[in-house]
């Protein structure tokens, strides 16, 4: 354990640097934000089927801007996909530790890293009354608050082991391009990063409960604006995760063994 | 102790010939060949011993080094490591090992070369008052106090390459494989490194396995040379006895008067007036006795005795065995 905190240490330290990209990332954000608000609450405000409001429609696009880098897929550690196609994945070899583990908790660390940065300016900006039918609310209740927590906590592992496979197939492919831009884009769109779930036609969404795309960002930032509030089902959606985590950091792990042993080292 | 036995590996290598066509093509048939890397490689070395793995571009020497560090997994062979087949138990067997890439950075670019040791102290679990001492003694044999402290994209080629040796050794490992440590080094890093490898490999123990093109290097530290072409092992000895084989000596003499006719184990490279270089056969006419020939003969104005270095002999080995 204190391996894998010296390797989060470690790469925060290494991220925590780029603070003005941080800053251009903040301004995106918002603009980005705005427009997304403008456009989902137009189609809310003018149909009469929706089961989501504008509140939280809100609240919703603001958390999906705070948490950006934390949930976008495309958002991964690019130094392990340097490491794979440069070959320096040979130093990371020759050292005593599960190169899984270790990939694991440097892209969590990067990710934690920038939303450090990002999150809590836009947080703070957001609750500000003054931005009127623009502003976030708070978590519907405090159990929500709660909720909220344990099942952001869940989603990140739920999209790290998702993230694994990406790297993993990379080993293999050597080449990150193909396999990062179908992986993410595939992600980004079913879990809700382009148009949150609940506005998507009923069929998709039946057919995204299924998938683990549907218990990401989709579960936390529904929680907080009470668009889920149910217990029992929380409780069951929770459950869902810990399935889905399982399943994938397996299959990851079981795939990486097995490229592991293809791998070659090229040049030098 | 290191054992190798009729390893063997062999690498897919996709090739096209270049132009529209030919890339067209490749979207119905790929073209591979199939290169012997390594074609059964067996050999040993014993604790404690420094060896240089020397060898053409594209010999092997890396894929050797790879196999052997766990990385890589052979098609067929036998390895036993200290007790362990590298790339079988690589978690565990890397504990002891140390490894510099010297064409790769293993340290991390952004952040001051100390943190990347503190960082490699947790990985290998190392006990703080061993860590203190081993840092200590690495820092002041590589001269690294001050540079371990600028984030390593800001160092040059000589001092990141110090701190890359440092940070394989932080661990005490008991085989370190250096692949070229030397490339791209001016003169003085080259040296510091090379007396550093020296010293450890005397006090430690430490079984070191090098591989370089630099015949300076192999001079300055290894008795053993294990020499591989194609894929294949094609000696295996003493640096000492293969000087003896290929070792000529050289006398350039400045003169006045005539020689006339040279004696046995003398043969003329260059004859000019006042001025000739002769070939000496060691096995024929001993030095001493060549010199109080030609003083015999004629008044020496200046004498230069040279010797084959170690350069000609990996020249003259490369011809030998037409690599």
């Amino acid at each position: 354990m204190r391996l894998y905190l010296a390797y989060f240490k470690m790469k925060f330290l290494n991220e925590i640097q780029y603070k003005v990209a941080a800053l251009a990332g903040i301004a995106t954000q918002f603009a980005w934000g705005f427009m997304y608000i403008m456009l989902f609450t137009t189609f809310i405000n003018n149909s009469d089927t929706n089961s989501i409001s504008s509140i939280q429609i809100v609240t919703y696009i603001w958390l999906q801007q705070a948490f950006y880098m934390l949930f976008a897929f495309w958002s991964v550690d690019k130094d392990i996909f340097d490491s794979i196609t440069t070959g320096n994945l040979a130093y990371e070899l020759t050292k005593p530790v599960d190169l899984y583990d270790v990939w694991f908790v440097k892209t969590f660390a990067l990710k934690i890293a920038k939303t450090a940065l990002r999150a809590l300016p836009i947080f703070l900006i957001c609750m500000l009354p003054l931005l009127g039918e623009f502003t976030m609310t708070a978590p519907v209740s405090i159990l929500a608050a709660i909720w909220f927590i344990i099942t952001m906590i869940f989603s990140t592992i739920l999209l790290l082991s998702y993230i694994m496979i990406i790297y993993v197939i990379t080993i293999t492919a050597i080449s990150p391009l193909g396999v990062k831009i179908t992986f993410s884009l595939i992600g980004d769109f079913f879990s809700g990063g382009l148009i949150p779930i609940p506005l998507m036609p009923d069929i998709v969404q039946t057919v995204l409960k299924y998938t683990p795309f549907y218990y990401i960002q989709n579960i936390p930032f529904n929680i907080y604006n009470g668009y889920i509030s149910d217990n029992l089902e929380i409780i069951k959606i929770i459950g869902i995760q810990v399935f889905w985590i399982v399943i994938l950091i397996a299959f990851g792990k079981w795939l990486m063994n097995r490229s592991m042993k293809k791998v070659v080292i090229q040049g030098g | 102790m290191i054992e190798l036995k009729n390893i063997t590996k062999t690498y897919k290598i996709r090739k096209r010939s270049a132009g529209f066509k030919n890339a067209f093509k490749t979207f119905f048939k790929k073209d591979y060949e199939i290169v012997k890397a390594l074609d059964n490689i067996s050999f040993k070395i014993n604790e404690g011993e420094m060896v240089g793995y020397i060898g053409p571009n594209g010999a092997g020497k890396s894929t050797t080094i790879k196999i052997m560090s766990g990385i890589l997994t052979p098609d067929s062979g036998q390895a036993n490591i200290s007790g362990f087949i590298p790339w079988k138990q690589r978690t565990k067997y890397v504990k002891d090992i140390g490894v510099v890439f010297g064409n790769r950075s293993g340290l991390w670019w952004d952040v001051p070369v100390d943190d990347s040791f503190e960082l490699l102290k947790n990985i290998y679990k190392i006990p703080d008052d061993e860590y203190d001492e081993q840092k200590a003694k690495l820092v002041k044999l590589l001269d690294i106090e001050e540079i371990i402290k600028i984030p390593t994209r800001q160092l040059s080629l000589g001092q990141r390459m110090r701190c890359e040796i440092a940070a394989a050794f932080l661990h005490k490992p008991k085989i370190v494989f250096l692949d070229e440590p030397t490339i791209g080094l001016d003169a003085v890093s080259k040296i510091a490194v090379r007396e550093f490898i020296k010293k450890i490999n005397k006090e430690d123990n430490t079984t070191i396995i090098l591989t370089t093109h630099d015949t300076q290097d192999i001079e300055a530290l290894t008795n053993r040379i294990i020499l591989i072409g194609k894929g294949k092992i094609l000696l295996d000895g003493k640096l000492s006895d293969l000087k003896k084989k290929f070792s000529k000596k050289y006398l350039t003499v400045e003169f006045n008067g005539n020689i006339d006719n040279l004696c046995d184990g003398l043969v003329y490279i260059e004859k000019h007036k006042g001025r000739v270089k002769l070939e000496l056969n060691e096995n024929i006419l001993p030095l001493a006795k060549a010199i109080a020939f030609l003083t015999s003969k004629i008044e020496i104005l200046d004498l230069e005795v040279d010797n084959t270095s170690v350069d000609d002999i990996v020249v003259k080995l490369y011809q030998e065995y037409g690599i």
